[in-house]
């Protein structure tokens, strides 16, 4: 048997065509995304200072850099979400495709948890919530009559928009639920991610490991004491 | 532990061709010896049906002491059966009760196709090796030992990477049917050792290279496959893949 006359392909086209590199741009995508949701959920803890707080915080955000900051912040946003999906449809496929007979009696799996098992459909669920999640929050589209309340300084009321749609519980139970779905996600996704970019070896590895389900939880408790904290009229107006 | 006979049920995956439609068939095996290797207990069956002149069930063996990585089947549900880091051959029936229903399949995944029964062409693995798995060195004589001098933790874990046996057990384990583990096991083995520190480069790209057009799936970091191995071939061997691919796909060198 002779070795396969084809070579491989060297840089980034190289790097593009092979299935570790479509890995490497979910990982440096999900790097961005996750780090936009940490400080969403950090920025967000501003409900608990009050409706000043909150309000001038958002009317700042979207004012700056005459709003080129948002709108370029949300390009790039949008670009990774791209990147992410079309990656993970292309390497799902694949590795669908690479067992196209499944075992007729089952697969005993030994170490791989529930997360990383059900990658694709908390992706998708995800996905569905950010969908939902802007109209909400940042269009306006869902509960209009939520959204367009100004507050005392004639600013957009975000505080009250926010307390007052988790005031309805089933509104809280999609924000609640997408959470969970988030959560699971993270936990296995960080910890992959430092895995594919190759840093999660050697005296790094153990504390790594530990990363995604920290960050994971971490997110969850923030995001989930928003909507609890509303039902339970901790927070209220 | 007792000598007592036992009985096992079996539920074998038989498939005449590599096209031929396939189908779990039952059999009883009466009189198996708690001692016996689950080979030798599928040697018996085989000659039972010899007996009955129907065909034996085909299975891949060689060494069977544990180190050739032939014997290649899913025992339950798992590569190599139920016990941690050991090979089916050297997995006995005492790791069973009489009674038990054990079913058997072939590792299940497109770069694996089946030749008949429980046997499948693993050649993919030998491509792979092919395109890089290897130093190109003029061996000559054998060297003087220690005459090249290696650290004792890179020679260790060269030898702990250099322990995989190709026996495909990664692959089968893993829900997306990827290589990364055997591949890792490889490029880690060689690149921790002067003599494949030459080829370090080239030889991960076109490893990969030719496991992505084998059509075996990506890593998704399930570890199924470690969990798997016969060998125990440390996670850390997909790191070491991802880390040296991505250095290498930007590097000027050959």
């Amino acid at each position: 048997m002779s070795a396969p006359k084809k070579t491989a392909k060297r840089g980034l086209a190289g790097l593009m065509d092979s299935t570790i590199g479509a890995k490497i741009l979910m990982a440096l995508t999900g790097f961005v995304l996750v780090g936009f949701v940490v400080q969403h959920m950090v920025m967000n803890l501003q409900l608990y200072a009050g409706p000043e707080a909150l309000n001038s915080y958002a009317h700042n955000l979207k004012h700056m850099m005459g709003g080129g900051f948002v709108w370029g912040g949300r390009a790039f946003l949008l670009a990774c979400i791209a990147i992410h999906i079309q990656m993970a449809m292309k390497l799902t496929n694949r590795n669908r495709d690479a067992r196209p007979q499944r075992y007729a009696a089952g697969q005993r799996t030994q170490v791989t948890s529930y997360a990383a098992q059900f990658m694709a459909l908390t992706g998708v669920v995800i996905l569905l919530f950010v969908i939902y999640h802007l109209l909400h929050f940042t269009g306006g589209v869902v509960q209009p009559d939520n959204f367009h309340v100004l507050d005392a300084e004639g600013r957009h009321d975000v505080w009250r928009m926010v307390v007052t749609s988790f005031k309805d519980p089933a509104t809280s139970i999609a924000y609640i639920v997408a959470n969970i779905a988030l959560a699971f996600h993270l936990s296995h996704s960080v910890t992959s991610m430092f895995a594919t970019l190759g840093l999660q070896s050697g005296r790094y590895r153990p504390i790594l490991a530990k990363v995604g389900p920290a960050i994971a939880a971490f997110v969850l408790l923030g995001n989930l004491s928003f909507p609890i904290s509303v039902l339970a009229g901790l927070v209220h107006i | 532990m007792s000598d007592e006979k036992m009985k096992i049920t079996l539920h074998v995956w038989r498939q005449k061709g590599p096209s031929a439609p396939g189908e779990l068939k039952t059999y009883k095996v009466d009189n198996v010896n708690p001692h016996m290797s689950f080979l030798e207990m599928l040697d018996v069956l085989n000659e039972e049906l010899l007996q009955k002149n129907e065909d034996p069930i085909a299975f891949d063996h060689d060494c069977r002491e544990g180190i050739c990585g032939m014997c290649s089947m899913v025992v339950n549900g798992r590569p190599h059966g139920p016990r941690k880091a050991t090979t089916t051959c050297q997995l006995h029936m005492r790791s069973f009760k009489s009674g038990d229903e054990i079913y058997i399949e072939p590792w299940r995944a497109k770069a694996f196709p089946i030749i008949k029964d429980l046997m499948v062409d693993r050649s993919a693995f030998d491509r792979i090796i092919a395109s890089g798995g290897y130093v190109a060195v003029h061996t000559g004589g054998a060297p003087d030992a220690n005459a090249l001098p290696i650290g004792k933790k890179d020679a260790d874990e060269a030898f702990d990477y250099a322990a995989c046996i190709g026996c495909g057990a990664c692959v089968a384990a893993c829900p997306n049917a990827s290589a990364m583990l055997f591949v890792g096991a490889k490029v880690a083995h060689l690149g921790k050792l002067p003599q494949g520190e030459v080829e370090r480069r080239s030889r991960v790209l076109n490893m990969v290279h030719t496991m992505d057009t084998e059509g075996f799936g990506a890593c998704t970091n399930h570890g199924e496959c470690s969990a798997s191995c016969p060998k125990e071939i440390p996670l850390e061997a997909i790191m070491t893949l991802n880390r040296d691919y991505a250095r290498a796909s930007f590097s000027g060198d050959e």
